[in-house]
């Protein structure tokens, strides 16, 4: 058995022992995947405190799921369904209430603070600074379900078979899906690819 | 643009996740193909851009906020749960349901007909046939009754008087 396969098997076990009443199970999942979780959700609302507030709901629904929870899926997928779920719902109501941020306007507080490198010069921490706004903006711009597809696949390493689970849909979609988002992020950043 | 066939391979490729096989079925198709080879240099360089994206860490008291919330729902009552066993269900399109539903019954008061007193039972109605009548048989029948009382004529009454006077 596979490091991975070992480690994706000890989530449902785990899983299966929050079931069971077991808690220290529910805090050693929580380690595992609290981090996967933040950084996907921040990635798509760009806001620390939102990204944590739905991440909170996300383990939350977990816990209140545990006494059906059944390991037919594997459990990273179940938890980036939810966590999809609740970002794109989030994105959905926020366009509504129009209060969709510039991306011109300063970081509001609550939002993560980048640090620079120390190893980098003026000039180079400057320039990441450029780049790194760009590619979060260009980010940004894709549809939330192509945003979503796109962190799960590059950031948390999702393949296409979990990704279409998260997403209830065909594998193909998916592929076809990720493909439309890479194109379209290699149309915007032109300049850097 | 890319052979559609390829996309996902491109993608994969990109991402370091095809096989040994796969790896070589593409590179044999790519060594031909101008513009999936053009795609797979871009793909790979947005792949190393895309790493510019930082992650962040949890803050320090993510874990507490949440057992918090978790003792929290364990406190509510039965009823909370059950609420939110409808997800569907919530304030937000609920409040405006229900002022659908107010308007709509307030319309229908508005626009009700006056109440009226019970109605007692339908007295049963006598079938009026006259409609089915034959005038032309009325005028006939008519006309035999007034033959009928000319030819029944009484006796005078002056006969009548003269055997009474003649009994006595």
């Amino acid at each position: 058995m596979t490091a991975a396969a070992a480690f994706l098997e000890r989530d449902a076990e785990l899983m299966l022992r929050v079931r069971e009443g077991d808690d220290v199970s529910f805090g050693l999942l929580l380690e595992r995947h609290r981090r996967p979780v933040i950084c996907f959700l921040y990635r798509m609302v760009r806001n620390q405190a939102v990204a944590e507030e739905l991440a909170q709901e996300v383990f939350l629904r977990v816990y209140r799921a545990r006494a059906s929870y059944e390991p037919a899926a594997k459990f990273t997928t179940w938890l980036f369904r939810i966590a999809t779920h609740l970002a794109i719902n989030w994105s959905r109501d926020r366009k509504i209430d129009k209060m969709q941020d510039s991306l011109d306007q300063p970081q509001p507080a609550g939002q993560a603070v980048q640090l620079p490198d120390k190893a980098m010069t003026k000039e180079q921490e400057m320039l990441h600074r450029v780049r790194m706004a760009e590619v979060r903006a260009a980010i940004e711009e894709l549809p939330a379900k192509q945003r979503a597809a796109v962190l799960m696949h590059k950031y948390q390493g999702l393949g296409y078979s979990q990704i279409a689970k998260a997403f209830n849909c065909s594998e193909s979609a998916v592929k076809s899906l990720l493909f439309r988002a890479y194109e379209g992020l290699r149309a915007r950043l032109a300049h850097m690819v | 643009m890319a052979c559609e066939k390829q996309m996902s391979a491109l993608i994969s490729e990109a991402a370091g996740s095809l096989s040994e096989t796969e790896r070589a079925a593409l590179e044999r198709h790519t060594e031909g193909c101008a513009q999936c080879q053009d795609t797979l240099v871009k793909q790979r360089a947005l792949w190393s851009a895309l790493d510019e994206l930082p992650a962040i860490e949890p803050s320090e008291d993510f874990d507490r906020r949440l057992y918090v919330r978790i003792a929290e729902e364990e406190r509510r009552p039965w009823w909370r749960a059950t609420v939110r066993a409808f997800p569907s269900f919530r304030m937000r399109s609920a409040v405006p349901v229900a002022a659908a539903c107010l308007a709509l019954c307030g319309a229908l008061l508005l626009h009700a007909p006056d109440p009226v007193a019970p109605q007692e039972p339908a007295k049963p109605v006598a079938v009026d046939n006259r409609i089915d009548i034959d005038v032309d048989q009325v005028e006939q029948t008519l006309d035999d009754l007034e033959m009928l009382r000319q030819l029944t004529v009484s006796p005078p009454e002056r006969d009548v008087a003269e055997t009474t006077e003649s009994q006595t």
